[in-house]
C-alpha cells in the first residue's frame, strides 16, 4: 500500500476544497434562483427571459454538479496516492469546475433574445477542459491497478 | 405519428408483456382466459387512447393549413430566438382571430343548448369531447371546423358539404356578456334583415380569411363560387403576417456570428422586415393590409389575390397592389368607384360619415392618414400600438392585449412627445380642471367609431367642433362625455375658447341635452355611439347616471335595431334601477317591456329624490320626465337605413 504524501495530500485537499466551496457557492446560486422564482422577479421569469432563466439554471446545475466532481477526485486521489497524479488532470478539472458553469452564470446576464451574451464563449473551453481533465483522470485511476 | 402507428405500438407492447406470460402458463383454460385478458385490456386501452384535439372527421371539409412555399416557416421557427415576442404574440387576439374548435379556444357554451333563429330554424349545439357539433332542425349535425374571434364575439363555421366550403351557425356569442344572440342582432344593420336567415356561406372562404389568416388563398373552384381548395399559411394573424416571409431570415440566422455581429452592432436584419423599423408610412401600411378601406384595384387583380393570394409584402408600398379608397367615391372620374356603387350603392354610407371621416372599426388606416399628425408629421400604428408587450411594460398581458397599447399611450405621453408646448400650457389649453381626468384623445381622438357593439376612439385625430360634428351627423367629442349638456352648450363654450363664431343650432339642440337627444332622435349609428357613451366611465364621471334610466329603457325597450338595444342594455344593466331585472335586449318586444317595468317604476322615484330641475334634460321641475316632449322628440328618431360594415 502506498503512503500519501504530504505533497498528494496537498494535491487533494485542494481539490477537497475546492469542490466543497464550489458546491457552496453554486447552492446559494440555487437558493437565489428559487428566491427569483418565490418573488415573481420578471427579469427572470418573464416569456422574454427564458434564455436566461435557461443559463442560469445550467450555472446552477453544473456548478454544484463540478462541486461534486472535484470532492470525488480529491477523494480518489487519497485512495490512489501512487497513481502519479500530474498537473494536466488537476488545472483541466479546476479550469472546467470554473469556466463552464461561470461561462452560463455571466452569458445569461445580458440577453439577446434566444441567444445569451457574450461570456457565453466561455463554456466550450470550459468543456473541452473538463472533457480532457475527466479522460486524464480515468487513465491514471486505470493505470493505477485498482 | 398517426393513429393506427400508435394503435400499431400498443399492440406490438402488449404483445411483448403478454408474451412471457402466456409462455409461464401451461394449463389451457388458464392461456385462454389469459389470452381474453390481455385481448379485452388492449381493447379498453384502445378504447381511451386520448384523442387529438381538432383531429378532422372529413379532413377535405375545411381549409387546409400549409406553408405556400420555402419562403415561409411558420411561427414556430421564430420561438427558439425571439421568446418573449413570440408569447406576447400568442397572448394576443391577433393569434386567436381563427382557431381550429377545441375546449380552450370554444368559448361558447356548447352543452346541448338550443337556439332559435329568426326565421325560426331550431339549432341545437351539441359537444362530443373535443367535437363541436351543431344540428338545424331534423338534420344530422355538422362538426364546427374554424372558430373566429377571441376577444368580444365568437362565430363558428361548419362544414357546408361541398369542397371546403364553410358555412356560418347564424348565431354569435358574446364573450363578455356570455350569451348568444342571432348573428345579425350582433352588428348594426337594417332590422328588416333581423328575420331573415343571414347568407354568409362561403364568407370565410373569401373575404373572412383576408384578415384572420395569414397568408391566405381562397382558390376558388368554380366561376359560380361553390367549390374552394382554401389554403392559409397559419390560422390567425401570425408573425409572417407582419414581418414578411421569414424562412430566408431562419436560415441566415443559422450562423451565430452573423447573430451576435447583428447584436452588437445594433443594425437592421436586411432579411426579415421589422416595421417598427419602417418610415411611418410603410409602416402603418403592414397594419392597413387589415386595418384599412381597401380592395383590388380591378377585376383582375381580384382574381389573381383569390387564385395566388395577396402580392402584398410587409415593406411594400400597399397602395400598389390595393386601392385604398377614401369617401367621396367619385363614379364619374374613377371606374373603380363606379364599380363599386355598381355592386354595392351604400358601400360609402355603410363605412364613412358623410363628411369623409371613417365611422367603422379595424379600418384605422384610412383614418390616420387624413390626420394632420400623420401627413405632416410621424405618426404611425406603432407611434401609439406595440404589437409585442415590451419587457419593461407592468401591465397583465391581458391587460396590454386589449388594445395592444403602449403604456405611454395610455395618457398624454404620446401626443405630448411631438406636442411639448400644448402639453405644458396644460389647462390653459385643456380648459378642463386639472383633476377632470380628461386626456388629449378625449378630445381629438373621441368614440365616433362603431364596431363589435361598441365604440372605439376615431383614429383620425381632429379639434373638437360641434358644427362640423353636427353637419356630418356625428356625435361632437365634448357632448360624447357632457350627454348632460346641450349641443348648444358645448358650441358657446368652443366659441368662447377658440374665437369662432357657434354654429346655427335648432331649439331643441340648445334646449335639450345631448344624450337624450341622439338617443330620442338620432339614427342608429348616432345612437349606437351614444348609448355606448351613457356606460362610459368618463361620460358617467361627467355627466352622472341619475337620469340615463327613463332613456336607456326607451332604447332597450323599442329600438328597431338589435345591437342598438343590446348595447343599450349594457348600459342600463348595473344602474340601480335595473337590479334584478332579467332583460333581455333580444327578446320579443313585449317580453322585453315586461321585464323593463321594474326600471320603468323605480325611476320616478329615485329622480324625484334628487330634486333634479334641468330642462336640458327633458326633466320638468321636481325630477319627473317631461312625457310630452319625451314622446315628440321620440317621434322624431331618425329612421334613416343604416348598416355598418365592420
Amino acid at each position: 500500500m502506498t503512503l500519501v504524501t504530504p505533497e498528494t495530500r496537498a494535491y487533494a485537499r485542494w481539490h477537497l476544497r475546492l469542490g466543497w466551496w464550489a458546491l457552496a457557492g453554486w447552492l446559494v446560486l440555487g437558493l437565489t434562483l428559487e428566491g427569483l422564482h418565490g418573488l415573481k422577479v420578471g427579469w427572470y421569469l418573464d416569456p422574454g427571459a427564458e434564455t436566461r432563466r435557461l443559463l442560469w439554471t445550467l450555472a446552477h446545475a453544473h456548478g454544484a454538479l463540478l462541486g461534486l466532481v472535484h470532492v470525488a477526485f480529491g477523494a480518489t486521489v487519497l485512495a490512489l496516492p501512487g497513481a502519479g497524479w500530474g498537473r494536466l488532470e488537476s488545472r483541466c478539472l479546476t479550469a472546467g469546475a470554473l469556466l463552464l458553469p461561470l461561462g452560463f452564470l455571466l452569458g445569461g446576464v445580458v440577453i439577446h433574445g434566444g441567444d445569451p451574451g457574450l461570456p457565453v464563449l466561455l463554456v466550450p473551453p470550459g468543456a473541452m477542459c473538463l472533457a480532457v481533465g475527466v479522460v486524464a483522470t480515468a487513465r491514471r485511476v486505470s493505470r493505477a491497478g485498482v | 405519428m398517426s393513429g393506427w402507428q400508435e394503435v400499431a405500438l400498443l399492440v406490438l407492447a402488449a404483445i411483448g408483456v403478454a408474451a412471457p406470460l402466456l409462455a409461464r402458463v401451461r394449463r389451457p383454460r388458464a392461456r385462454v382466459a389469459a389470452t381474453t385478458l390481455t385481448l379485452v385490456g388492449l381493447a379498453l386501452l384502445v378504447q381511451h387512447l386520448p384523442r387529438r384535439a381538432g383531429r378532422p372527421t372529413a379532413p377535405d371539409d375545411r381549409p387546409r393549413v400549409a406553408l405556400r412555399d420555402d419562403a415561409w416557416t411558420g411561427s414556430d421557427a421564430c420561438k427558439a430566438c425571439h421568446p418573449g415576442e413570440h408569447a406576447s404574440w400568442h397572448a394576443s387576439y391577433h393569434r386567436s382571430m381563427t382557431q381550429r374548435p377545441s375546449g380552450e379556444s370554444v368559448l361558447a357554451a356548447w352543452d346541448d343548448v338550443t337556439l332559435t333563429a329568426p326565421d325560426g330554424a331550431r339549432w341545437r349545439l351539441t359537444r362530443d369531447g373535443e367535437r363541436f357539433l351543431a344540428a338545424v332542425d331534423d338534420a344530422p349535425p355538422r362538426e364546427v371546423v374554424l372558430v373566429t374571434g377571441s376577444h368580444h364575439m365568437q362565430v363558428f363555421w361548419v362544414a357546408d358539404g361541398r369542397p371546403r366550403l364553410l358555412a356560418q351557425v347564424p348565431f354569435v356569442w358574446l364573450i363578455d356578456d356570455a350569451r348568444w344572440v342571432p348573428r345579425n342582432a350582433a352588428f348594426v344593420r337594417p332590422p328588416e334583415l333581423a328575420g331573415a336567415p343571414p347568407s354568409e356561406t362561403g364568407r370565410w372562404n373569401l373575404v373572412c380569411l383576408r384578415c384572420h389568416t395569414t397568408d391566405p388563398q381562397p382558390l376558388p373552384l368554380s366561376p359560380g363560387l361553390d367549390a374552394f381548395d382554401t389554403r392559409v399559411g397559419e390560422l390567425g394573424i401570425s408573425c409572417e403576417s407582419c414581418h414578411g416571409p421569414g424562412a430566408a431570415h431562419v436560415a441566415a440566422n443559422r450562423d451565430p456570428a452573423r447573430r451576435y455581429a447583428l447584436h452588437l452592432g445594433g443594425g437592421a436584419d436586411p432579411t426579415i422586415v421589422n416595421p417598427a423599423r419602417l418610415d411611418a408610412l410603410r409602416s402603418s401600411q403592414v397594419c392597413g393590409q387589415c386595418h384599412s378601406i381597401s380592395c383590388e384595384p380591378s377585376q383582375a387583380e381580384w382574381q389573381a389575390w383569390a387564385a395566388q393570394g395577396f402580392q402584398f409584402r410587409p415593406g411594400d408600398d400597399l397602395a400598389a397592389t390595393r386601392a385604398l379608397l377614401q369617401a367621396p367615391l367619385d363614379p364619374e372620374a374613377d371606374p373603380l368607384a363606379a364599380t363599386i356603387l355598381r355592386m354595392d350603392p351604400h358601400f360609402v354610407e355603410d363605412r364613412f360619415w358623410p363628411d369623409g371621416e371613417v365611422r367603422v372599426t379595424g379600418r384605422e388606416l384610412s383614418a390616420l392618414v387624413r390626420s394632420p399628425c400623420f401627413q405632416g408629421g410621424e405618426l404611425s400604428c406603432v407611434t401609439c400600438h406595440a404589437l409585442h408587450k415590451a419587457p419593461d411594460d407592468p401591465r397583465p398581458t391581458r391587460t396590454w392585449a386589449d388594445d395592444q397599447l403602449k403604456p405611454a399611450a395610455m395618457g398624454d405621453a404620446a401626443c405630448a412627445s411631438c406636442h411639448q408646448t400644448t402639453a405644458r400650457e396644460g389647462e390653459a389649453h385643456t380648459r378642463h380642471p386639472a383633476g377632470a381626468r380628461v386626456g388629449c384623445m378625449d378630445c381629438h381622438m373621441p368614440h365616433t367609431t362603431y364596431g363589435l357593439l361598441k365604440a372605439i376612439r376615431s383614429h383620425e385625430v381632429t379639434s373638437p367642433d360641434v358644427g362640423a360634428a353636427r353637419a356630418a351627423r356625428r356625435p361632437n367629442a365634448c357632448n360624447l362625455c357632457h350627454l348632460d349638456r346641450s349641443l348648444g352648450w358645448a358650441a358657446d363654450a368652443l366659441a368662447g375658447w377658440t374665437g369662432r363664431p357657434a354654429p346655427a343650432l335648432d331649439d331643441d339642440e340648445r334646449e335639450v341635452a345631448a344624450g337624450p337627444l341622439w338617443l330620442l332622435t338620432g339614427d342608429a349609428g348616432q345612437r349606437a355611439l351614444v348609448a355606448w357613451a351613457s356606460g362610459w366611465e368618463k361620460a358617467r364621471a361627467a355627466s352622472g347616471t341619475w337620469w340615463l334610466p327613463p332613456y336607456l329603457e326607451h332604447v332597450v325597450r323599442g329600438d328597431p335595431y338589435d345591437a342598438v338595444r343590446i348595447i343599450a342594455w349594457r348600459g342600463l344593466r348595473d344602474l340601480p334601477e335595473a337590479r334584478g331585472a332579467a332583460i333581455d335586449p333580444v327578446a320579443a318586444p313585449a317580453a322585453r317591456a315586461a321585464a323593463l317595468a321594474p326600471v320603468r317604476e323605480r325611476w320616478p322615484a329615485a329622480a324625484t329624490d334628487r330634486g333634479e330641475d334641468d330642462g336640458a334634460r327633458v326633466l320638468a321641475p321636481g325630477g319627473r320626465l317631461d312625457r310630452a316632449r319625451f314622446q315628440a322628440l321620440s317621434e322624431r328618431r331618425d329612421d334613416r337605413r343604416v348598416d355598418l360594415i365592420e
